[in-house]
């Protein structure tokens, strides 16, 4: 079973051009801002929205190629999808939607019924069968949409951002299920979420879009280690800046300014470094650090006992020092300081 | 001085109704309600009604639904269509209908023409088909003021479903029929009832339009109003009679839908 999605949708002046390809048993994470073509990708997998160009491919079969004039309606593709607000069935119970897919099917309804509730005992969910969905907390009308997505047996699930909609205690509970039983289920999952713990927790690998365009795909570890925008970089609390590299120096993009690196490189490089690989001085520093820039304080966050100082200038970075070293330098808002950092915490690779 | 103003018309409301009930010759009601032209009208009206109903139903529906989901120019000409019998006086609506379906009407004469003997549907039960006094033309009256009443509630009630649950029902393999049966119209089945009740009621008080086209001839045409306008100068208290089972239709109609209406506030 693979998935071999070539995706190109254009709606006004928004354009989406994706590849992805998935095997079996993965489930991967579409990551990206508001708008980014996260939930259109969703839609076109599923042929809620057809696409303007490209091909999907499903265990070998065609399910939209514009250029061949194929498209599969919706209710003729092993695909099943989770909204955001789940939208069950107002007007029938728990037991009815999940059972829904498998009548869908042309399955008797003695029949079907009795899988759905062997799909809701699955989910810790025997006693709430006669609920109706207006009756079930956020959590259990998760689950409930996702055992009615499920029960139908499909090659492909799709997840609209499936933990958006609960509290933060409900979630973190919801997110440990649900990896469970997206472990279980032996198709492909494609989820999409704006949340990198989401990712993190349920997904094997990341596909990053951003203004509909893949920015990265790879496995989370890759992910975290070699961001590849500054959104990633930013959702996983890295540095990330754009340069060339000539052997030991970098030219940082667009101000210029020169970085020393241990490690040599060549070409249009990333280089990421540390929030806690920067030290900040009061004072110009001097020593071993080559690298080092005058910067103004632009904000604070508290994080447990550190302290992440925002700071705008030439290089603009994010140093993460203790509180008590916060205390103690007297940091403030607009204050100037020195930004500085080791050679050898810098990490470069290319673009 | 508003609690005033609004006192004296409700006072205006309520006074008719008072003057209906003290009028009623209560001790010959039975009597009144049993005597043969009076049961006439009564079951001509109920079959009158329920099949201007029925129609509505099975016909407003498609409509409603094109209206409500498929997209086409003038659109809003072909509502305005649709609805025009809401606020035509009813007799004009009659007059109309006469033009359209008489046999010297619009297409009435082809109609008759094609279901007499030799016609290309003679095969249809019945020799020659025509409206104008006959029950034929009373169910087409009604149907005419009652549809709309149908339509335009069918149709609020489309626009208001979430059309997303389509297409969850479509990514659990549900096709548009299945979808419809099971999802959209379980969802504005209470719309479609309170509809039909609406038209049900409407056809039942159809006045204007059904003395106009389809005339007032007893056992075919007098339906229930037509009998109680005739009976008032000659049976009053049977008038009167019939009068009481329109306004405990009324009421009963107003009962069943007041969820819709009175506890809205």
């Amino acid at each position: 079973m693979t998935l071999d999605a070539d995706v190109h949708v254009r709606r006004g002046t928004f354009s989406l051009d994706l590849s992805l390809a998935a095997p079996s048993g993965e489930v991967v994470a579409l990551l990206g801002p508001n708008g980014s073509g996260k939930s259109t990708t969703l839609r076109s997998l599923a042929g809620l929205t057809p696409l303007g160009d490209g091909c999907i491919r499903l265990d070998g079969d065609v399910l939209d190629d514009p250029r061949m004039g194929r498209f599969v309606l919706p209710h003729d593709r092993s695909v099943s999808m989770v909204f955001q607000d789940y939208l069950l069935f107002p007007h029938l119970s728990a037991l009815d939607n999940v059972a829904f897919g498998l009548r869908a099917h042309g399955i008797a309804k003695a029949e079907a019924r009795r899988d759905a509730l062997a799909w809701l005992d699955r989910f810790g969910l025997t006693e709430r069968a006669a609920a109706k969905p207006a009756e079930l907390s956020g959590g259990q009308a998760q689950r409930v949409a996702l055992a009615r997505a499920l029960a139908p047996e499909p090659s492909l699930l799709l997840l609209d951002e499936p933990l958006a909609a609960l509290d933060a205690t409900t979630r973190a509970l919801v997110r440990r299920d649900l990896r469970r039983h997206l472990n279980d289920f032996a198709g492909i999952t494609v989820l999409v979420t704006h949340d990198p713990l989401d990712a993190l927790a349920l997904a094997s690998r990341v596909v990053v879009l951003g203004e509909g365009a893949v920015t990265q795909d790879g496995p989370i570890a890759e992910l975290t280690a070699r961001p590849r925008s500054r959104y990633v970089a930013d959702l996983v609390g890295m540095n990330l800046l754009n340069g060339r590299a000539a052997g030991h120096v970098v030219t940082i993009e667009p101000s210029d300014e020169l970085l020393t690196v241990a490690d040599q490189a060549n070409g249009d490089v990333y280089a990421l470094i540390a929030p806690r690989a920067v030290a900040l001085h009061t004072e110009e520093p001097g020593g071993s650090p080559r690298n080092r820039w005058l910067a103004t304080i632009a904000g604070f966050d508290l994080l447990g006992d550190r302290v992440r100082v925002r700071t705008d200038g030439a290089v603009p970075l994010v140093a993460e020092i203790t509180a008590g070293a916060f205390t103690t330098l007297g940091l403030h808002e607009g204050q100037s300081v020195w930004t500085a950092v080791k050679a050898t915490e810098v990490t470069t690779y290319l673009r | 001085m508003v609690t005033a103003v609004a006192a004296l018309v409700v006072l205006f409301f309520a006074l008719p109704l008072a003057g209906l009930l003290r009028r009623a010759s209560w001790s010959t009601l039975w009597v009144d309600l049993t005597a043969p032209e009076a049961l006439q009208a009564l079951r001509l009206s109920l079959v009158c009604s329920l099949t201007a109903t029925t129609l509505s139903v099975v016909l407003g529906l498609p409509l409603a639904w094109t209206l409500a989901r498929t997209p086409f120019p003038g659109k809003a000409l072909v509502r305005a269509l649709v609805l025009l019998p809401l606020v035509l006086p009813p007799v004009v609506g009659g007059v109309a209908l006469l033009a359209a379906f008489s046999k010297r009407g619009l297409v009435g004469g082809w109609l008759f023409d094609v279901t007499t003997t030799g016609g290309a549907l003679s095969w249809l039960p019945g020799d020659g088909v025509q409206f104008t006094f006959s029950t034929a033309g009373v169910v087409l009256a009604e149907t005419f003021v009652a549809l709309p009443f149908f339509v335009v509630t069918v149709e609020a009630a489309l626009r208001s479903a979430d059309q997303r649950f389509d297409e969850v029902a479509a990514t659990l393999g549900a096709g548009r029929w299945f979808s419809f049966r099971h999802v959209t119209f379980r969802l504005i089945a209470p719309s479609v009832v309170a509809g039909a009740v609406l038209a049900w009621a409407r056809a039942l008080g159809e006045f204007g339009a059904t003395i106009t086209f389809a005339g007032n001839i007893e056992g075919r045409t007098e339906t229930l109003p037509l009998a109680v306008y005739l009976l008032l100068d000659s049976r009053p208290d049977t008038a009167v009679a019939l009068s009481l089972v329109l306004l405990a239709v009324s009421l009963s109609v107003l009962v069943a839908l007041r969820d819709r209406w009175l506890e809205r506030a």
